[in-house]
């Protein structure tokens, strides 16, 4: 049985140190159009590198936060209830105590004044559809509508 | 051949396993050497690198000096609690340290704020608690600035420092410091690293082992 147990060997070599994968919990809607399907996965993609870059830092890769320092996004009603302000605030920031979920938050969040519309939009539509959220493709013509309304 | 193979294997285990040998933990920094007089001889002092006398107020208003860990060894870093970067992680990091040996007495946690003027004790009691921890573990502390920033590059050897350009204002080292029982800096490790961090709760072990076996 040498061929089996060099396969088994492999095999060994390819899982001893690898380190457990993301679970695939990305959502995906089924009312999209062929072209705005292919720009979804690129925004999430985009939106994902994004999202590590300027806000896992606090509201955690996994998007669940931290204690109560920082609300988490991941199921958060705060966000989920309300994109047009989520997406405001993603861009400018916010102070002030705020309810999620039922915790109350009172950390000065930074805004990323630097963002352009089409990184707003690819964070926003990574955020809105990850960890078992569920909302849809937001474009960068939404996000630039929500940005023009936002409260002063 | 097949030999070989379970040899390789039983190897790649080994490899991926941990490296659990007992060791002295180094004592770090640079020793001072001083002049002294003894009998009208001149011999020369050795003074290892102790963290100088400080005294600050932590989110309680208690008054935390060297003292306040007599008997225990601690975990030193730096923060601030507008950072937007390093901080947040380092805090998460050191949630984990302050986890690890939460009913342990021997071990406290010791964060400075660099920015004092912001970082009251009013702001670093709110956000102390809204961190879930106990004060008597963890004092996060706050005083005199240039007293922070000195202590921090001439005891903990790390950089604290304003900088307009930076996210938030100041630049910072992620460094969390291991303090032992003597005022000696023991390891230094990457506060924003999962993996250092480990290193860090395994070595508390060790120094802690040290002292037992005394």
């Amino acid at each position: 049985m040498p061929k089996n147990n060099f396969f088994a060997f492999i095999f060994l070599l390819i899982t001893a140190c690898a380190a457990p994968s993301d679970k695939k919990d990305t959502f995906i809607p089924d009312n999209l159009s062929r072209r705005d399907k292919t720009r979804y996965q690129q925004y999430l993609i985009k939106g994902k590198s994004l999202y590590r870059q300027h806000c896992s830092n606090c509201h955690q890769p996994d998007g669940r936060g931290l204690a109560s320092l920082y609300p988490p996004l991941a199921k958060s009603d705060y966000l989920m209830q309300d994109i047009p302000r989520a997406t405001c605030i993603s861009k400018n920031g916010q102070e002030g105590s705020i309810v999620v979920n039922n915790k109350e938050y009172n950390m000065k969040m930074p805004g990323v004044p630097t963002l352009t519309n089409l990184e707003v939009a690819e964070i926003m539509t990574y955020i809105a559809n990850s960890w078992g959220n569920e909302y849809g493709f937001i474009s960068v013509s939404d996000v630039k509508k929500n940005l023009e309304n936002c409260a002063q | 051949m097949n030999k070989w193979i379970n040899l390789l294997t039983v190897l790649v285990i080994i490899s991926c396993g941990e490296v659990q040998n007992k060791f002295e933990l180094p004592v770090l920094g640079r020793p001072k050497i001083v002049e002294r007089e003894v009998n009208g001889k001149i011999t020369n002092d050795t003074i290892p690198h102790m963290i100088a006398d400080f005294s600050f107020v932590d989110q309680d208003s208690a008054v935390i000096t060297n003292s306040t860990f007599d008997g225990q060894v601690y975990v030193a870093d730096f923060f601030f609690t507008s950072c937007p970067t390093i901080c947040p992680i380092m805090k998460k990091q050191m949630l984990r340290v302050y986890e690890a040996f939460e009913s342990n007495p021997q071990v406290a946690l010791l964060s400075h704020t660099i920015d004092p003027e912001y970082d009251t004790v009013a702001l670093l009691n709110d956000f102390a608690n809204r961190l879930g921890i106990k004060s008597s573990k963890w004092h996060m502390v706050t005083g005199d600035k240039e007293k922070i920033y000195e202590i921090g590059e001439t005891s903990y050897m790390v950089i604290a420092d304003e900088d307009p350009t930076a996210p938030g204002g100041f630049i910072h080292s992620g460094a969390f410091l291991l303090i032992d029982k003597e005022r000696q800096i023991r390891g230094i490790y990457d506060g924003t690293k999962e993996d250092d961090v480990n290193l860090l709760i395994k070595d508390i072990s060790r120094l802690l082992a040290s002292y037992a076996e005394e």
